[in-house]
């Protein structure tokens, strides 16, 4: 067989920038519980470059290091001293896995949207979305889902969230903006709530809301399972979509969408084009054009305050904290926006959460996979937010939403900042 | 021994989940952040001092060489199996012991994190000084074995002024105590032995730390220059003056300029050098003290001063000097640190030289310095895929340490000799001063068993 290059050039370079310093190492969530050198990020970047170079065989367990020892949660980048990316090399090696090994990445989706036979049963429409999705016989006999306690998944939105709003949704008052709202998987098919609330304050803020109705999958679940080709699909129907220069932004309401959309695109298509994939300079542009409008929504929100009608209390308090996603904080840098969104709410006692931006242990697949790694890093989060007392727990990801609800006392709502922001603006 | 067998052998010693034999291990642990790298034969993660007297013992039976680990940060090859054998690593052992508050101490395993420890001793309001700026990844034992020092140690000392005692397993498994509570113990002090042996001597497994309450109050303050030489002047200038401050960190424009781009951390990069000084102590005469001090900054010519005005600022500045190697790594792929020492009052002249060095070689050199220690971190920037460019790092690194030792100082501060430095050992001492030390190594290690290869040089007499 001919020899594979495993990354791109510009993906490649990082291998030789980690002067093997460890600092990452005090950074990574997995390597706390684990303790081993292949847990380490630069356990990683030195694997990456042996593979690189030939003088290691991409085995199992090697295969296993990447993929079971690692949430591609972006601490690491986010800490590396000497600038290294330590994700574009660890999503490299995962895409030459599952061209090796095969992982059949639609399982994985399965387990991650978390499939409770019955809880699928009762959405209609769920089952024929899955079956067109995933072919087959897609319900297995045994299916579990790792750490997470199924009983306590959420039940799937009765309609995806998409079919229950207009494409276009008009502001309510003077007209002061335009958006694309990218909504993801999870507030489509889980979070309703969430989607209805980001529709809802925008629309009162003045700001004509664009909800392209065919959008799909951001593509960075599929991307870090090591499905390339698959999230290429998704890259190229997003930009399609969303890269328009006649809009103020696009808002995202999940960090990780948020971060795909923002980072990850442009770098992957160049790195592709440098593997020999066929990738049109427009489409690059596309792809730049798109990282610069990307913006969480909160950010888009605490922007523009003014445009918010004013606010009313109603005399409760309610103390709320806030859980920093890994792919907003790290892999966007954004930490106060979705903060000052909150304390601008009245009513609303904000206490700091300690350790607020360590990771909430979920990692998508990783928890369903790696159930005992990702259970104890969850049970610091969990202990940390139990101690600050706190009524709602708020957090800009639908994927730490579901991780750490999951493991919370129930009576502690687990929200995300825009929900809080439309109870308010109700009253 | 066949490889089979001692593997079998070490597993059913310590259990199948604290033992890693694969292909894909040995690449895992045949580094640290040095430039050296050789394959272990084996690597055990043992959970207990009776583990690793297991696992020694063994090796001893069977001549093995043992080479304990911690995080694997060290810059000197310190933690690399040169010669093979087994990597016995300790970050497993990872428990605090005792918490001795009142009597200031305790007592830890050696794979302790350090600032893990100080983290828990903050919640009481105390702290451990020694602080390597790898702090936040290595481990209490490598600091130990390394004799790590850090920017407090200008007024704190270096690790063996604080580590007051350890639990030592010896070449033939027998555990043994060494030091203890007190401050100064009865007896022969193996404590000043052991400090910076750097795992030639035996592997530690407990050590007794000294902490101390926190300071009451901290002023630290950013002080930023248009040459070198005027910072260097005030850093002699204030300890001419009788002050000792907490820290007193040098960099220079190159250093400034990575920092900056990796952290944003607002330091100046047209700068050609900033100085740290911390001062800490009671609240009481603080701010004379500092006027004291930015008074003689200004007769240096000093272009800046800035005061960090809460902990937020504060850290943002220690963020930018502990990330300061890592950030080199932006300017090019590899670096090389030497960690001479000169008396201070030669550091500017020193710094110069360096420089001429570093044309000479044609290779860039960053620079960030204990300054008050008179302790040098030049940084040579390279590209070891360049095999022509790594020899000339050889060779100009070799001339630093040449020129520490004409300057009157020393080949090492603090990072250790490992193997990257063993060749400069025969710069500052004679055959016989290496053979008397060579009687030390064979009382402990008749064997040569533990971490062979390291820090003492092969000399003729001392054969
Ligand atoms: C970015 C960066 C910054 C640094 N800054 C500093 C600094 O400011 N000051 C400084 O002094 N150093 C510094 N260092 C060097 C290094 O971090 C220190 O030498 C540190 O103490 C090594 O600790 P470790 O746990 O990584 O030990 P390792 O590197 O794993 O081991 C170091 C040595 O200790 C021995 N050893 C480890 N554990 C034991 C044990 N239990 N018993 C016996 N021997 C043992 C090993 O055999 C080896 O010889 C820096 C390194 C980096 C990469
Ligand atoms: S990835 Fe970055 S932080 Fe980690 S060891 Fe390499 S250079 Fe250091
Ligand atoms: S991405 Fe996160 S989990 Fe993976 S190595 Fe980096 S810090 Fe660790």
């Amino acid at each position: 067989m001919e020899k594979q290059e495993l990354f791109g050039e510009n993906t490649r370079e990082n291998i030789y920038h980690c002067i093997k310093c460890g600092l990452c190492i005090a950074h990574c969530p997995v390597y706390k519980e684990v303790l081993l050198e292949e847990a380490t990020p630069r356990g990683k970047v030195q694997l990456s470059r042996y593979l690189s170079e030939g003088g290691l065989d991409l085995s199992e367990e090697v295969k296993e290091a990447f993929f079971s020892t690692c949430l591609l949660c972006g601490s690491c980048v986010a800490n590396c001293p000497s600038g290294v990316h330590g994700d574009h090399l660890f999503s490299g090696v995962r895409w030459r896995a599952v061209q090796r090994y095969g992982i059949d990445w639609k399982k994985k989706m399965m387990f991650q949207l978390l499939a409770s036979k019955w809880k699928m049963s009762t959405s209609a429409w769920f089952g024929k979305w899955a079956r067109k999705m995933f072919g087959g016989p897609w319900i297995e006999s045994k299916l579990n889902a790792g750490a997470l306690n199924v009983e306590r998944i959420p039940a799937f939105n009765e309609k995806p969230f998409s079919e229950t709003v207009p494409e276009v949704v008009k502001p309510e008052g003077e007209a002061r903006g335009r958006v694309l709202y990218f909504h993801g998987c999870a507030t489509n098919y889980l979070y309703g709530d969430i989607g209805r609330a980001v529709v809802d304050v925008l629309k009162k803020m003045g700001v004509e809301v664009i909800i392209p109705r065919d959008q799909s999958c951001c593509g960075l679940p599929i991307f870090m399972s090591g499905d390339r080709e698959t999230s290429l699909r998704c890259i190229r129907d997003t930009l399609k979509l969303f890269s328009r220069p006649d809009v103020d932004a696009v808002v995202v309401d999940c960090a990780t969408c948020g971060a795909a959309l923002k980072n990850e695109y442009a770098h992957l298509l160049r790195d592709l084009r440098q593997l020999g994939e066929e990738v049109k300079d427009e489409e690059i542009q596309a792809a730049d054009l798109l990282s610069a409008k990307v913006q969480d929504v909160t950010v888009f929100i605490d922007a523009h305050k003014e445009w918010l009608p004013r606010l009313e209390g109603n005399g409760k308090k309610v103390r709320v904290t806030y859980h920093d996603p890994c792919h907003l904080v790290m892999g966007q840098k954004i930490s106060a926006q979705p903060r000052n969104v909150l304390k601008a709410i009245p009513g609303v006692e904000y206490v700091e959460l300690l350790g607020a931006n360590d990771c909430c242990g979920g990692g998508g697949s990783f928890q369903v996979e790696h159930a005992e790694t990702s259970q104890k890093i969850t049970k610091r989060k969990v202990d940390n937010i139990r101690e600050t007392g706190a009524q709602v727990l708020t957090t800009c990801c639908p994927g730490c939403n579901l991780t750490i609800s999951n493991h919370l006392d129930p009576a502690i709502r687990v929200l995300h900042p825009v929900q809080l922001l439309q109870e308010a603006l109700k009253r | 021994m066949e490889k089979d067998t001692m593997i079998g052998e070490l597993v059913r010693l310590v259990g199948r989940e604290n033992v890693l034999s694969s292909d894909m291990h040995f690449k895992l642990y045949e580094y640290d952040a040095s430039l050296i790298r050789s394959k272990p034969d084996c690597i055990v993660l043992p959970t207990s001092t009776e583990q690793v007297s297991k696992v020694v013992k063994f090796a001893h039976d069977h001549k093995i060489p043992v080479i304990a680990r911690g995080a694997g940060t060290n810059l000197s090859g310190g933690s690399v199996t040169v010669r093979g054998g087994i990597a016995i690593v300790l970050t497993k052992m990872n428990r605090i012991l005792d918490m001795d508050i009142e009597n200031l101490r305790v007592v830890v395993e050696p794979g302790v994190v350090t600032l893990d420890l100080k983290n828990v001793l903050a919640r009481h309001g105390y702290l451990y000084q020694p602080d390597p700026a790898s702090e936040k990844v290595t481990t209490i034992g490598g600091n130990f074995a390394e004799n790590s020092g850090g920017p407090h140690c200008l007024k704190y000392g270096v690790t063996s002024n604080h580590v007051l005692g350890v639990e030592l397993v010896l070449y033939d498994g027998q555990v043994v105590q060494v030091g203890g509570k007190a401050l100064d113990n009865p007896g022969y002090d193996l404590m000043g032995v052991l400090g910076g042996s750097e795992g030639t001597l035996g592997i530690i497994t407990q050590a007794v730390l000294r902490i101390m309450p926190k300071a009451e109050a901290v002023k630290t303050m950013l002080c930023i220059y248009n040459s070198i030489e005027e910072g260097g002047n005030t850093v002699t200038a204030i300890i001419g003056e009788g002050i000792i401050p907490a820290t007193l960190e040098m960099m220079d424009n190159l250093t400034i300029k990575a920092v900056e781009e990796a952290y944003h951390v607002g330091f100046p990069t047209d700068a050609a050098a900033i100085l740290i000084i911390e001062l800490d102590g009671l609240k009481d005469g603080m701010e004379r003290l500092t006027e004291r001090i930015l008074d003689i900054c200004r007769q240096n010519n000093v272009r800046e001063i800035r005061v960090a005005k809460d902990q937020a600022e504060r850290d943002k500045i220690w963020a930018g000097r502990k990330g300061a190697f890592g950030a080199v790594g932006r300017l090019r792929p590899n670096y090389l640190v030497n960690d001479g020492t000169v008396p201070r009052t030669r550091l500017p002249e020193t710094l110069a030289k360096v420089v001429e060095i570093g044309k000479k070689y044609n290779l860039p050199i960053a620079n960030v310095f204990h300054a008050g220690d008179g302790n040098l971190h030049p940084l040579i920037l390279f590209d070891e895929r360049d095999k022509d460019e790594l020899a000339r790092v050889h060779a100009a690194a070799m001339e630093i340490m040449k020129l520490c030792v004409d300057m009157g100082g020393t080949i090492s501060g603090e990072h250790g000799i490992g193997v990257e430095k063993i060749e400069g050992m025969s710069l500052i001492f004679s055959d016989s001063d290496i053979a008397a030390m060579k009687k030390v190594k064979a009382a402990f290690d008749p064997l040569n068993l533990f971490n062979p290869g390291k820090v003492l040089p092969e000399t003729e007499k001392a054969a």
